[in-house]
């Protein structure tokens, strides 16, 4: 019965709105100009009486739109009415607190405040509009829209808590055969993790708890809101939850990649394999979950799989999303210089990545004294990228490029042991002596990148008459 | 009055948030309209960001195609580097076959 009394209140304003403007045009047509001026002020006062009702009745517009968007199943204009994305945040009106409108903050004008909107408790107000659990989650979205204006991000975080505890509630699990709120699921995690995050930067300020402390927790309440997903067997296809696994996979990389615990990954990406949807989700969230996957299998170094992965992600990133496409580049060439494949010189500056220019000159080249130098120079920037342990892996195939010139350059198969330590000497390799060459090569062969074996009686590597430098590709 | 007209251009906190179903079904480009609402919500600068759109086709992707190369292990030692090397060994007492 309240909902109908919601709506018929929303339509008597929407009519005394339409009888206003036609009163005003029924005097314009009837009267000569003399009574036009008479229009215009009862056309101001129309502004203004627009203004009142959105003033007064604001927080209830508000409240009926979500009622619609929940009545009607509209999950997409309901999460944008849950989102912080959405300007409603903005509005003073309907945070918790009373304040004065923000036009009046920043008017230099000293004329007194419109009006001040007491909303005394967003739970009773709420309560009148909305059903049970949505009353408390959009009162504590409320709640959050004050502590979000104050930059009190902590408080945010609880009260976006209260919000995200609703998709794991009976209420939403009930919605058995359904998934229309799935949108919604989407924008209230997304701003919990984003809260989570600013959060920990405040209490890291204060010097208060643990690192990692609220990204774990927000992390748990996602994982509840995936196991809800995951666990939807009944539906079918069209109205499955499952469609909300990928999405809060990619928000649990982002948590558990910030908080280093990459192994938690593991029961996702599982999860998400043994899905039949693995493949029809939407070109943004397979990019995004090929990123953070191709990123895992970099970590333990599958480079392979990892290529496969970063390659997907980075030539289907949408174009504007330049900064992404980026950052995927950033893991992609390492993994692509351990194969063998060199970027051009047009893609790095294309993508303002000149501090691999010289890296990758001088692992092609064999030059390791360029190499080192380029890794020194940029070290600070690949080790915030995470990547300097990675790239130190091409030294290794820095040794097997100058070491295959020292064979083209003396075009024989018996290679003489001293011959490599005056190449090393030459990158001013230190201390280094034919022990050391030694222990390269048989590394080197070992790893499967040279063909052949050291004789130690003639202190020279012998090496296979066919292929003796297998090509990078083909050695995993 | 000029109170009012002062307070229009202000005004967009209180007209905004009714954004009516009309302009929603209008597409992604809403976001793009009015940044009033910067609660520092942005997420940091080396993380990888949410994208604007949901969908997209191949259209909507770069072509980048010959952005990595193999030829560079080619059996070619005419490069400045190599010659470096020749020099070098040339130096040590190794003889190269020119051929």
């Amino acid at each position: 019965m309240r909902f109908e009394y919601a709506l018929i209140e929303k339509h008597y304003i929407n009519l005394i709105h339409y009888y206003y403007y036609y009163y005003c045009l029924v005097l314009l047509l009837c009267f000569d100009h003399l009574f036009l001026l008479l229009c215009f002020d009862h056309l101001f006062l129309l502004l203004w009486f627009d203004r009142l009702v959105l003033l007064l009745w604001f927080d209830r517009l508000f409240l009926l739109q979500i009622y619609e968007a929940i009545d009607n199943h509209d999950g997409s204009f309901c999460a944008e009415l849950l989102s912080f994305k959405h300007p409603h945040v903005a509005n003073p009106r309907l945070q918790v607190r009373p304040r004065p409108p923000s036009c009046c903050q920043r008017c230099e004008d000293t004329h007194s405040p419109v009006f001040v909107l007491q909303l005394a408790s967003p739970e009773e107000k709420c309560q009148q509009v909305l059903e049970p659990p949505y009353d408390e989650m959009v009162a504590a979205h409320l709640r959050c829209t004050y502590a979000v204006a104050n930059h009190d991000f902590i408080e945010a975080y609880k009260f976006q808590t209260l919000v995200v505890q609703y998709p794991s509630e009976p209420a939403f699990q009930s919605h058995k055969e359904e998934n229309w709120a799935l949108p919604v699921m989407f924008s209230i995690t997304l701003d919990l993790r984003i809260f989570a995050n600013n959060a920990e930067q405040q209490l890291q300020k204060k010097a208060k708890g643990q690192p990692g402390e609220m990204l774990e927790k927000a992390a748990e309440q996602l994982m509840s809101c995936f196991r809800v997903c995951a666990s939807d067997n009944r539906a079918g296809i069209e109205d499955s939850k499952k469609w909300g696994m990928m999405f809060l996979s990619n928000q649990l990389f982002k948590i558990y990649f910030k908080i280093n615990k990459l192994h938690l990954c593991k029961p996702l990406i599982r999860a998400i394999d043994s899905s039949n949807l693995k493949n029809d989700y939407s070109p943004a969230q397979k990019v995004t979950y090929k990123y953070y996957v191709g990123r895992k299998a970099m970590f333990d170094s599958d480079f392979k799989p990892a290529e496969e992965f970063l390659s997907f992600a980075f030539h289907h990133c949408h174009r504007s999303s330049q900064k992404n496409k980026r950052m995927i580049l950033i893991y992609l060439l390492p993994v692509k210089m351990l194969l063998g494949h060199m970027p051009t010189h047009q893609l790095l500056r294309k993508y303002d990545l000149m501090q691999f220019a010289d890296v990758t000159k001088g692992v092609s080249e064999g030059n390791l004294l360029l190499l080192n130098e380029a890794l020194n120079k940029h070290e600070t920037f690949f080790i915030r990228c995470g990547i300097f342990l990675i790239l130190e892996k091409l030294k290794i195939i820095t040794f097997r490029n100058l070491f295959k010139k020292v064979y083209l350059l003396l075009r024989t198969h018996q290679l003489p042991l001293d011959a490599f330590l005056v190449s090393l000497r030459m990158m001013q390799v230190e201390d280094v002596d034919i022990d050391e060459v030694q222990c390269i090569l048989a590394n080197l062969i070992y790893m499967g990148h040279i063909k052949g074996y050291i004789s130690q009686q003639h202190q020279k590597l012998v090496v296979s008459k066919q292929n003796p430098f297998p090509p990078l590709s083909s050695v995993s | 009055m000029t109170h009012l007209n002062n307070c229009n251009s202000h005004n967009s906190c209180v007209w905004e948030p009714f954004i009516t179903k009309q302009q929603h079904s209008d597409g992604v480009n809403m976001s793009d309209k009015k940044q009033t609402v910067d609660l520092g919500l942005l997420e940091e600068d080396d993380e990888f960001e949410e994208f604007p759109a949901e969908d997209w086709t191949g259209l909507d992707e770069d072509e980048d195609a010959h952005v990595w190369e193999d030829n560079w292990d080619d059996d070619n030692v005419e490069d400045d580097f190599s010659n470096q090397l020749r020099a070098e060994l040339e130096k040590h007492g190794y003889k190269m076959e020119t051929s």
